[in-house]
C-alpha cells in the first residue's frame, strides 16, 4: 500500500506541474482537519477557553475549530497561547505547529526552486519566445556577430533570437565583447537543437520576419554542419508550408551539398554556399586586383541597396533611356514574374542590351544609396555640352585578364572551388603550385577531387589543371628563397584552419610578412597580385603595409550577403550571376577606352558610351593621391576628369578574347 | 509560329533571349546543357537552334557535331552563340557544323536577321 502510494506520488510529481501545489494543499487540509479534532478533547472547555483567550467565539463549533487549527499551522507562535490548556489540546496544537513548520518550509523550498529554475532557464536559454516579426538566427558560427553588427548599424528596432547548440554563456560573452558595436540591439540567445520541430515552435518560427540558418559549429571548415542545415531546411519547409513569410536564407559550407540543399528547400529559399562565394570572390579579386573594395561597397547593407523599381508608363521604352532617367541610381537589370500559380517565380536579368524594349510588367533593378531617396526624371537626359570628351574609338573589346599560373599558400577547403573557378575563366591549362604541409599528399587528394567533379563543370577548353606540390610548413622548416614569385600570375594566401591550435589569421599575417620580405629583396622584379583571405575584420589593421592587393574578409562578405539575401531573396540570383564565370560579370575597364583623359565629363555621358558597348557603368575606381578610391553609383550629373590610372567599373558579358 | 530552341547554361542569358524572342512572336523551348539540347532537338521539333558553345556535360561544339551526324535532326539549322570573340572560335563553331555564328552579347536585330535567313533557306 505504502509502495503504491509512493509510486503514485512519483508518477504525479514527474508528470504534472501542478502536483506539488495540490499535494501541499491536500497536506494542509489533512493537518487542519486533524487539528480540528482538538474540539473533541476539550478545545472549548472553560480551562482551554481561558488559556487560549478564545473570547470572541464565532459559533463555538466547526468554524472556531477550523480557525484555531489553521492559526496553529500558519503561526507557530500561537503555541505559546496554549499554556494552561488541557494536555490533549496542547498535543493537538503542538502537532499542528510542527506540521505547519514543515509545510511552510516545503512551500518556501518549492518557491525558491521555481525561481531558481526560471533563472536557470533564462541562463541556459530554454525560455519560450513570445515575439512577432523578430529576426531568427538558427545556428552559431563566426558570421553571426557580423550579421548582428550590420543589423545594429541599420538601426531597425527588431529583436533577434538566436537558437544554437552552443552554450548561451559563450554567446553572451561574445556579445558583451562587441556590445558597443551592437548599438543596443536586443539579442536573445537560446540553447537548443535547430533540427527539433519543438524548438522551432518554441522560437515562434511562423511569426518571425526573417530567418538565417547558419552552418552550426565552426562554419568555415566543418561540412558536417551542412547536414544539420539541410535537416533544418526540411523542417522549416514543412512547418511554414505555404506561408509567404518569413524570408529564409541558409548557409551551406560544402559546395557539393548545395544541390541537395536546393532540392530540399524546393528552391523557395536562397541558399548561399559560403565556400563557393569566397572562392569566386577570391578569383575575381585575382583577376581584377582591387576588386574587394567594389564588393565591399556593393554588398554593404549600410551603404548600398539593390532593389526593384516599378517605373510607371515604361512600356515601349528602351532600357537605355530609362537608365539615364534615374538621376541618383544605377539601372543594372530588368525583372519580371514568369509563370503563374505555384510556378510563379521572379526572373531577373542583368546588363540587358540598351535597346531592350520594356513590357508593361517589366521592372527595373537598380542600385541606390541607402540614405538618398530615388529621383526618376520624367524625360531622358539630353547629351550634355560636355560630351566632347567622349571617345568614338570603342569598337575593340577591352583586354580581359587571363590567369594561367597561380601559387596557393595554405590548406583550405576552398582550394578545389578556387581552382575550378579559375579553370572556367582561363583559356589555357591552369598551373597550380600548392604550398603547404604534406603538399604531395594534398595535391593527390585535390587532383582526384577535381577529376571527380569534371562532369558538373563546363569543360570549354578540355583541360585538367596541372598541380605541383611545394613543401611549405610555416611551423617547421620553410624557406621562400629561390622561389620565383614573378613566374606566377597570381598568389593566393588562404585562411588555413586545418590545425585548431594555430589561429588562421595569425598564420596569414606571418606568411604575408615573409612575402613582403621577399619582395623587399627583389625590388626590381615585377610581382604578381597577392590575394589573401582573412577571417576577422580586425586583422586588417595588422595587414597595413603588407604586400596584398586584396584582402577578402570572408566573414564580413558572407554575413553581409546572408543578411541582404534574407531581406531581399531575389538578390541571391544577382550576386550569383555577378560572381559566376560566364554570363554577366563585373569588371574594371581602362577609362581611355570610353572618354578622353583630363577633360571634364558628366557621368551620364559615360553611361551612354558604355551602353553602346553593351556595358552598364556602376562606378569608378579613381586614383587620388596615388591611392585608389571606389565610387559606386554616382549621380548622373556628377562631373569627372579622369587620368590614365582610373578605371570604369562595369557590368558586361564576359568575353574570352 | 516558328519554334526556337535555346541551348544555354546561363540562366540570365536564357531568360533574356527567351523573353526578347518570344515577344517577337517565336515559340521558345529551352535546354541547359548539350545533352539536354540534343534530346530537345529530337523530341521537340524546333525550327532552329541557338546553341551556346560553353556548355556543361556536353559542350556546344560536340552537341552541334552530334546533331549534324544524326539523320533525324541534321537539317535543323543551328546558330552557334559564344562569348569567344576570336575568328578561330567562329571557324571552330562552323567546323563543328553550325550554320551560322554570333557572339555574346547578342545584337538582337542582327540575330533576328540570321534567324530569318536560315528559316527561309
Amino acid at each position: 500500500m505504502f509502495q503504491r502510494l509512493k509510486y503514485l506520488i512519483f508518477v504525479l510529481s514527474t508528470t504534472s506541474n501542478i502536483f506539488p501545489y495540490l499535494f501541499l494543499f491536500l497536506l494542509i487540509s489533512l493537518v487542519v482537519s486533524f487539528g480540528m479534532g482538538a474540539y473533541y478533547v476539550g478545545l472549548f472547555s472553560p480551562s482551554a477557553l481561558q488559556a487560549e483567550g478564545i473570547n470572541n467565539q464565532i459559533d463555538g463549533g466547526f468554524f472556531d475549530a477550523l480557525w484555531w487549527s489553521m492559526k496553529h499551522i500558519l503561526d507557530p507562535g500561537a503555541l505559546s497561547e496554549n499554556y494552561g490548556a488541557p494536555p490533549l489540546v496542547i498535543a493537538f496544537a503542538l502537532f499542528n505547529s510542527v506540521m505547519g513548520l514543515i509545510i511552510t518550509s516545503a512551500l518556501i523550498g518549492y518557491i525558491v526552486n521555481s525561481i531558481q529554475s526560471a533563472v536557470e532557464a533564462t541562463r541556459k536559454g530554454t525560455s519560450t519566445i513570445k515575439e512577432n516579426g523578430h529576426f531568427l538566427i538558427l545556428g552559431w558560427n563566426r558570421k553571426a556577430v557580423p550579421i548582428l553588427m550590420h543589423l545594429a548599424k541599420l538601426g531597425e528596432k527588431i529583436r533577434v533570437v538566436i537558437l544554437t547548440a552552443t552554450d548561451p554563456e559563450v554567446l553572451r560573452s561574445e556579445l558583451r565583447r562587441r556590445n558597443r558595436s551592437l548599438n543596443g540591439l536586443k539579442v536573445l540567445p537560446l540553447q537548443g537543437s535547430i533540427t527539433s520541430p519543438g524548438e522551432l515552435t518554441r522560437i515562434a518560427l511562423k511569426k518571425a520576419a526573417y530567418v538565417i540558418v547558419l552552418a552550426e559549429g565552426h562554419g568555415m571548415k566543418n561540412s558536417f554542419s551542412d547536414v544539420t542545415t539541410i535537416k533544418t531546411l526540411m523542417l522549416i519547409n514543412s512547418t511554414l508550408n505555404s506561408l509567404e513569410k518569413p524570408n529564409v536564407a541558409a548557409e551551406i559550407v560544402d559546395t557539393d551539398k548545395l544541390k541537395i540543399a536546393n532540392l530540399v528547400s524546393e528552391m523557395k529559399h536562397p541558399i548561399v554556399s559560403s565556400g563557393q562565394i569566397i572562392s569566386k570572390i577570391m578569383v575575381q579579386c585575382a583577376r581584377y586586383p582591387g576588386y574587394s573594395g567594389v564588393y565591399s561597397e556593393l554588398f554593404s547593407i549600410e551603404k548600398t541597396i539593390i532593389e526593384i523599381l516599378k517605373v510607371e508608363g515604361c512600356e515601349g521604352e528602351i532600357f537605355g533611356d530609362i537608365a539615364t532617367r534615374i538621376e541618383n541610381g544605377t539601372a543594372i537589370g530588368i525583372s519580371w514574374f514568369k509563370g503563374d500559380g505555384t510556378n510563379k517565380r521572379r526572373v531577373t536579368i542583368l546588363n540587358p542590351e540598351a535597346d531592350f524594349d520594356l513590357a508593361e510588367d517589366d521592372e527595373i533593378v537598380i542600385i541606390r544609396n541607402v540614405d538618398a531617396p530615388l529621383i526618376v526624371n520624367a524625360n531622358q537626359r539630353e547629351p550634355s555640352l560636355l560630351g566632347t570628351g567622349i571617345r568614338n574609338n570603342t569598337i575593340n573589346p577591352s583586354k580581359r585578364p587571363n590567369i594561367k599560373k597561380i601559387l596557393v599558400f595554405s590548406l583550405s577547403p576552398n582550394i578545389g572551388a578556387i581552382i575550378k573557378e579559375l579553370n572556367e575563366h582561363t583559356m589555357e591549362r591552369l598551373q597550380v603550385v600548392l604550398a603547404c604541409k604534406d603538399a604531395g599528399k594534398h595535391c593527390d587528394i585535390l587532383a582526384s577531387q577535381l577529376l571527380g567533379s569534371r562532369g558538373e563543370a563546363k569543360d570549354i577548353f578540355a583541360t585538367q589543371p596541372q598541380l605541383e606540390p611545394m613543401e611549405f610548413d610555416i611551423e617547421g622548416n620553410w624557406s621562400l628563397e629561390g622561389l620565383a614569385l614573378s613566374a606566377f600570375d597570381s598568389i593566393f594566401v588562404l585562411a588555413d584552419e586545418s590545425e585548431s591550435r594555430v589561429d588562421a589569421d595569425s598564420r596569414t599575417v606571418l606568411l604575408l610578412v615573409l612575402i613582403k620580405d621577399l619582395l623587399k629583396r627583389n625590388m626590381d622584379t615585377l610581382f604578381p597580385p597577392v590575394v589573401a583571405e582573412v577571417l576577422d575584420k580586425e586583422t586588417l589593421d595588422l595587414l597595413e603595409g603588407s604586400p596584398i592587393n586584396d584582402a577578402v574578409i570572408s566573414t564580413e562578405f558572407l554575413s553581409n550577403l546572408l543578411l541582404q539575401v534574407a531581406r531581399n531573396p531575389f538578390l541571391e540570383s544577382i550576386y550569383r550571376e555577378l560572381l559566376n564565370a560566364g554570363g554577366v560579370e563585373m569588371g574594371f575597364r581602362a577609362i581611355d577606352r570610353y572618354v578622353n583623359l583630363n577633360q571634364e565629363i558628366i557621368h551620364n555621358d559615360v553611361v551612354r558610351v558604355a551602353q553602346k558597348l553593351n556595358e552598364t557603368v556602376i562606378g569608378y575606381k579613381i586614383f587620388q593621391n596615388s591611392k585608389p578610391r571606389i565610387i559606386m553609383n554616382p549621380n548622373k550629373n556628377d562631373k569627372f576628369s579622369f587620368t590614365n590610372k582610373d578605371y570604369l567599373i562595369v557590368l558586361a558579358q564576359q568575353l574570352y578574347t | 509560329m516558328k519554334k526556337i530552341l535555346i541551348v544555354e547554361d546561363n540562366e540570365m542569358n536564357r531568360d533574356m533571349l527567351s523573353r526578347r524572342l518570344s515577344r517577337k512572336g517565336y515559340e521558345i523551348d529551352l535546354a541547359e546543357d548539350g545533352e539536354a539540347g540534343l534530346a530537345a532537338m529530337k523530341n521537340g521539333n524546333p525550327d532552329i537552334v541557338l546553341m551556346d558553345m560553353g556548355l556543361p556535360i556536353k559542350d556546344g561544339w560536340t552537341a552541334t557535331a552530334d546533331a549534324k551526324a544524326n539523320d533525324q535532326i541534321k537539317n535543323i539549322p543551328i546558330i552557334a552563340l559564344t562569348a569567344h570573340a576570336l575568328e578561330a572560335d567562329r571557324e571552330r563553331a562552323l567546323a563543328a557544323g553550325a550554320d551560322d555564328f554570333d557572339t555574346k552579347p547578342v545584337n538582337l536585330s542582327g540575330l533576328l536577321e540570321k534567324i530569318e535567313a536560315l528559316l527561309k533557306s
